[in-house]
């Protein structure tokens, strides 16, 4: 039995380590020279005066409207139209058939366009709306998650990589539609959260439950956990550090790895296990092992039959998913990507991979103590497990906005949902990035059926 | 269906209180007369999204075909069939798997219904008669590709309506050959529009219930007789909604068959 345990506990080491030491922070004297280029961001300036770009004002002019006549009304006709009305044509759009129309003094927006709706020849109506940065927030490192919104910008400090333009998994776009319920609860199985966290304090359901010491206090000794609950979950629009993808969703911290990366598969089971009996709408596992387990794979349907959509990183080691990534039936296996919707060489291959999502320079949560005092709580980490949290933020929103679609019909969704960004060289589902990169704004805003 | 039972209830009550007089003047009175119509009208519907109220405009063209049987002078029922073409753009489906904003325009379908009309009595020259309507739309299931996702999937849509107008007619008979009127009905439109999500192992249906913001319509119109046996109608409505007015306009050609 002891030899089973120490085999388990190594292959559970293994995939840590490999987050750690070839891509992830746990490699502390790399990440404190990334830290000591962080520092510097205390002098970022903010735009807006510090405040944030949220839609303030109206929402449309009150002066005019826009007009598209059908396609055979000719133009002296459209403009008598718009005269009958009392209004005024002040252009027409270039290209379109699209009239910029003033509306009469006095008259109300709404009005008009509600009767200029009955008329027949008149295809489309509308207020002129007045369009803003989408909701994005005011988190002061939000300019470095490129996952979040990538437009381009250098990744870090200046001389850092460029990533391509909305290579980018929509978030903004998609907190238009929802920023999630704080009824919903992702439970981070990993090394624990860093309680008492700036950035992510307020989002903590509880102190959680560590099976490592078998108590109730998640507390990390490691910072895995606080980097991987910081994607999913970080406090968002709180004018400091970073967003999280589930803007107000909670976290449920589950301490089932040890303070040296190393996790028994009995500490996991029980981790999901009592996750899914508190309820977790989400359970996230940025980790795992080469070998099957019976028992963990019950767990899993244990937690799936609860509703709680399971989310694993593949792995980092250009080798099979792991487990229990591999666990098709139950779990959402997560490949990577970059800053360029490209695979990282390093991000793990087959058939039970089913999406992706970024995981190369992805800023996050550190703990408050892990690059010591004066420096930001913020740093710069890789590999699937960065790139899981960001479909379990996904999947929280989604659950949150639709809670009646059961939890394979939310798996499905995000698959769906998903941008096949290497159909140039893998069209459809393939096994190295599933169905693709996730894309929040398809899974979660309104698809437009038109003509 | 309730409200079609009721309406026929409604006509064979009248045409059992005005029974006796058909027997007896039959022979004098009844009238068969054919007549096509057009009509268009945009009315604003309300509907629930999330909870919250939400508005959209139904745009529709019908065209009907109406056999109208003169049973005595001053009564006449007739049944209607056709066509229309009815687009409920604007409409909001957000408890399908993947949520759905239908602006694809017009689904076609077919019409059916019947209306009464009954002289009450004449006041000099202005005769006041009592109107209703019902009819009833079911568009023929239409169906779009989903677009963006990485798998095939379309969507479906049946929209069904009924329409129930009943309210007094004040017509001025005073001229020869054209006869103006003026109506004020309740005018109830409500359904429901039906949407189907496919996508692979997703499958979603959200029915989703319409009614439209104003019951009451305030219409104008007039019939000019071109000959003996062929008249044009046309009538132009507005029902008001809040602030703001949504419109009907009608034309039809009555054929009268002695």
């Amino acid at each position: 039995m002891s030899i089973v345990r120490s085999r388990k506990t190594a292959l559970v080491i293994l995939l840590l380590t490999s987050f750690g030491l070839s891509h992830g922070f746990q490699q502390r004297g790399r990440q404190r020279t990334i830290s000591g280029s962080v520092r510097p961001r205390r002098e970022i300036r903010l735009f807006n005066d510090g405040h944030p770009f949220q839609a303030r004002g109206p929402r449309f002019s009150r002066t005019d409207i826009l007009v598209k006549f059908k396609p055979s009304v000719r133009r002296l006709w459209a403009e008598t139209a718009i005269s009958a009305y009392g209004a005024s044509t002040e252009r027409i759009i270039p290209g379109t058939n699209i009239y910029k129309v003033r509306i009469p003094e006095g008259a109300s927006v709404e009005t008009i366009v509600q009767v200029m709706k009955q008329n027949p020849s008149i295809e489309h109506v509308e207020p002129n709306y007045i369009a803003r940065i989408a909701a994005t927030p005011n988190d002061t490192l939000f300019n470095l998650q490129y996952a979040l919104y990538n437009t381009g910008q250098e990744i870090g400090v200046p001389g850092s990589p460029q990533g391509k333009n909305r290579a980018d998994i929509k978030a903004t776009a998609a907190w238009e539609e929802t920023k999630g319920s704080a009824d919903i609860v992702i439970a981070v199985l990993d090394t624990g959260v860093e309680l008492l966290h700036p950035d992510i304090k307020n989002k903590l359901m509880s102190a959680g439950r560590d099976l490592v010491n078998d108590d109730f206090d998640a507390t990390d000794d490691n910072g895995h956990g606080t980097y991987v609950a910081g994607i999913a979950g970080a406090e968002t629009n709180n004018n400091s550090g970073i967003a999280g993808v589930a803007w107000n969703a909670k976290i449920l911290p589950v301490k089932v790895v040890d303070k040296d990366g190393s996790g028994f598969y009995d500490w996991i089971i029980e981790g999901i296990t009592w996750a899914a009996d508190q309820g977790a709408d989400v359970i996230n596992l940025s980790l795992g092992g080469e070998d099957t387990s019976q028992l963990l794979l019950e767990a899993l349907e244990y937690a799936y039959k609860k509703q709680a959509v399971i989310v694993a990183s593949a792995g980092n080691d250009d080798a099979a998913v792991l487990y229990p990534a591999a666990y098709d039936d139950y779990v959402l296996a997560v490949s990577a990507t970059d800053y360029n919707d490209s695979r990282p060489s390093w991000s793990n291959k087959g058939p039970q991979v089913d999406v992706a999502a970024p995981g190369v320079r992805i800023v996050s949560l550190v703990p408050t103590w892990y690059f010591g005092p004066g420096s930001l709580p913020y740093g710069f980490g890789e590999g699937t497990s960065a790139s899981a949290p960001h479909v379990a933020g996904l999947a929280g929103l989604l659950k949150g906005l639709k809670p009646f679609l059961k939890v394979n019909e939310i798996m499905d969704v995000i698959r769906f949902s998903s941008d096949d960004v290497n159909s140039a060289e893998q069209p459809g589902k393939d096994d190295f990035l599933g169905y693709g990169r996730i894309n929040m704004e398809k899974a979660l805003v309104p698809i437009k059926v038109s003509k | 269906m309730k409200i079609s039972r009721l309406l026929v209830a409604v006509i064979l009550s009248v045409a059992s209180w005005t029974g006796a007089s058909f027997g007896q003047t039959a022979a004098d009175r009844v009238a068969l007369k054919a007549a096509l119509s057009g009509e268009y009208f945009a009315r604003t519907l309300g509907w629930d999204d999330e909870a919250k109220p939400r508005t959209s405009t139904l745009k529709t063209y019908l065209a009907l075909a109406h056999v109208n049987l003169q049973l005595m002078e001053g009564f006449d029922i007739a049944v209607l069939a056709g066509y229309a073409s009815s687009d409920p753009s604007g409409v909001s489906f957000k408890k399908l798997p993947f949520s759905i904003d239908f602006e694809a325009g017009a689904v076609s379908g077919y019409v059916l219904g019947a209306e009464a009309r009954k002289s009450l009595f004449t006041y000099q020259n202005f005769e006041i008669s009592a109107y209703g309507q019902f009819v009833v739309y079911r568009g023929v299931e239409k169906s779009w590709e989903l677009e963006g996702l990485s798998v095939d999937g379309t969507v479906e849509l049946a929209p069904a309506w009924t329409r129930l107008a009943l309210g007094p007619v004040v017509a001025y008979r005073r001229f020869l050959n054209f006869t103006p009127y003026f109506s004020v009905q309740y005018n109830r439109l409500s359904g429901t529009l039906e949407m189907r999500q496919n996508i692979q192992t997703l499958a979603g249906i959200e029915k989703k219930a319409i009614k439209a913001k104003s019951p009451v319509a305030l219409l104008l119109g007039g019939d000019y007789a071109l000959t003996d046996e062929i008249s044009l109608g046309g009538e132009v409505g507005i029902m008001p909604y809040q602030s703001s007015l949504d419109t009907s306009f009608k034309l039809k050609v009555q054929i009268s068959f002695q």
